[in-house]
């Protein structure tokens, strides 16, 4: 939708905004434009829902390379380098793993107030590597003991060729993290955008759920009620859409998953 | 002879097993001391040391009124405690001193002490986040175990199915649907507010119901986005379980069904779960900002909202470190109990 759709759905324009229209329900009139209703402005809702999920794809999808990229590389390191290398940075891991990531993030968004996507996904993926890069670590102590790495050890190969050995096992269970994190960050980012701790300057899904309950009141009156349920549904299938990708990429990757 | 030595040696075993226990659990404990005092710092650093700080900006306000700098000082001292005018190191030495002796500041929407604020609302959130954790758990351990027995059979894929899409669901989104079919269109439960008009919050019947009353829908919106996890965790371990070479004995010797199930696979399928209630009691404290402004409680969560909205400081650095704090003592007796119940984790981490 956020792809296919910017190509056929013009990008929402005020020009056709019209305050007499505003909080119309979903009808069929100049289909495919007011199948989702309009805003508080009386704009069609469909384009600024497609033009909003650009954003939240990019966003979530930085935010989680991080997560992967940083636990990766922490969690092979200590793996790898053990003793003192390991001990600092396990008990860093424990630091950031008991501290409770999303009100720092609440905090942190207040307080730097932006919109950047770069910036965001940083914050997002602030707290979240942490458990990645330990249960990577103990994969990797696991993996150091098996009998195919020692002989790998004995032929000389490489410490190159040796990673690529061991990563290669975790692959499925590093894939199937990458869904599920940006399924989580989904989760904060139109939180943080409906709830009004972010700048509402662009436009996304959390902007539209922001100025639902806040304009429209969607929760105690019925006025804004569409304005509210669409964006709602439609994060519900995008979550779901990630939840299914992360499966199937799992049993894809891993035989070891596939059921027959 | 021989016997005695075994035995005396069993009892030095697990001595030292315990010894080894203790000084896993101060080492947790030591950590969580670090831990506590880098976020103190850290939060130090937020408030008053960097770039566009609450500090200066509520005295570059006051000057921009035309108050006299000395004036603006002293106002900000009374909001922010005694160290806006000492040198950055003196004035870290007394913000912790003020935090060990309960001072979190003053609130600047309320005009009160942060202290006074945070600890009665803190009652409410724990309320909250325990009975629906136990709620949550309860129904998902024994939908798990149910599935468990009936695997394979039609009922089991739909549960799996149902749970893992209910577990994509946010439960913010979940909630506001709650609050717009339970509450608002149809009235079967209040909209807001933890209690009544005109009633004494304290240990009295009707204050109780009353409050009940207003905390099914939360409590019902907290747990419906947590059973699944709880149903796919204890299914999967349970279903690892019965794997094992026990249970297929067990099995084979004609013990019980409902022996095998309750026993054996379930008492050892429920300890790793264990752990995660406990764990997941500071990470829900931390979402319980988004349920409790939609339902309108009382409680830190919503305080924390207002708090950061309002652009209220003191106030959110008070819940955020009584946050903290909780959850960091919650994962240390999460730690503790687990390697009680779990022999095996007493002896060593790996």
């Amino acid at each position: 939708m956020g792809t296919v759709g910017l190509l056929i759905i013009p990008y929402p324009s005020p020009s056709l905004a019209n305050p007499f229209n505003a909080f119309q329900p979903p009808s069929l009139n100049h289909f495919p434009l007011y199948i989702f209703g309009t805003d508080y402005e009386g704009e069609p809702l469909l384009p600024e829902i497609v033009w909003g999920t650009p954003f939240i794809l990019e966003v979530t999808s930085i935010a989680s390379v991080i997560t992967i990229g940083v636990g990766l590389i922490l969690g092979l390191l200590a793996g790898f380098m053990g003793r003192f290398v390991d001990l600092a940075l396990n008990a860093f891991f424990e630091i950031i793993l008991t501290l409770p990531g999303f009100p720092i993030t609440l905090i942190l968004a207040t307080i730097i107030h932006t919109s950047n996507p770069l910036i965001l996904a940083g914050i997002l993926s602030m707290f979240s590597w942490a458990g990645l890069a330990k249960a990577i670590r103990g994969f990797t102590y696991s993996l150091k003991k098996q009998e195919y790495i020692t002989m790998a050890k004995i032929l000389g190969l490489s410490k190159i060729r040796i990673l690529k050995e061991i990563i290669y096992p975790m692959s499925s269970y590093i894939l199937v993290h990458l869904f599920q994190d940006m399924m989580f960050y989904v989760f904060g980012l139109i939180a943080l955008y409906s709830f009004g701790f972010l700048p509402l300057s662009n436009n996304n899904w959390g902007v539209i759920l922001n100025f639902a309950i806040s304009i429209g009141g969607a929760i105690y009156s019925p006025l804004g009620f569409w304005n509210l349920i669409i964006p709602m549904i439609i994060i519900i299938i995008y979550e779901i859409g990630l939840m299914m990708m992360s499966i199937g990429l799992g049993k894809l990757v891993d035989p070891r998953l596939r059921e027959y | 002879m021989n016997l005695q030595k075994v035995y005396i040696n069993g009892i030095w075993r697990i001595i030292l097993d315990m010894n080894d226990f203790f000084k896993w659990i101060i080492k947790r404990i030591l950590l969580a001391i670090i831990t506590i005092y880098v976020v103190i710092t850290a939060t130090y650093i937020l408030l008053y040391i960097s770039p566009g700080n609450p500090v200066q900006i509520y005295i570059d306000s006051l000057l921009a009124r035309g108050y006299s700098k000395e004036y603006a000082l002293m106002k900000a001292r009374e909001v922010f405690g005694n160290y806006v005018n000492q040198t950055a190191f003196q004035a870290y030495l007394s913000y912790i001193n003020g935090l060990l002796h309960g001072d979190l500041g003053r609130s600047l929407i309320y005009h009160e002490p942060v202290i006074k604020l945070i600890a009665l609302e803190t009652l409410y959130t724990v309320f909250l986040v325990s009975s629906s954790l136990i709620l949550s758990y309860i129904v998902g351990v024994l939908i798990g175990l149910l599935t468990t027995k009936y695997s394979g059979v039609k009922i089991d894929s739909l549960i799996t199915i149902l749970s893992a899409v209910f577990n994509s669901i946010p439960n913010y989104i979940v909630a506001i649907i709650l609050l717009l079919f339970f509450a608002i269109y149809n009235n079967y439960f209040p909209i807001s507010g933890s209690y009544g008009i005109g009633l004494h919050p304290g240990f009295n019947l009707p204050f109780i119901i009353n409050m009940l009353d207003h905390y099914t829908l939360p409590i019902l919106s907290f747990s419906i986005s947590m059973i699944p996890g709880w149903i796919l965790s204890i299914r999967s371990a349970a279903f690892s379980i019965s794997q094992e070479d026990y249970v297929r004995y067990a099995k084979l010797r004609g013990v019980k069904s409902r022996t095998i199930l309750l026993n054996y696979i379930g008492k050892t399928a429920v300890i790793p779960s264990f752990t995660r209630l406990m764990y997941s009691f500071g990470l829900l404290l931390g979402s319980a900002t988004f349920i409790e402004s939609i339902f309108g409680l009382y409680g830190i969560g919503s305080l924390y909202a207002t708090a950061l909205t309002s652009k209220d400081y003191p106030l959110a650095i008070g819940v955020l470190l009584v946050i903290v704090i909780i959850s960091i003592i919650g994962n240390i007796l999460a730690d503790i109990i687990y390697g009680i119940l779990d022999p095996r984790v007493r002896v060593g981490e790996e």
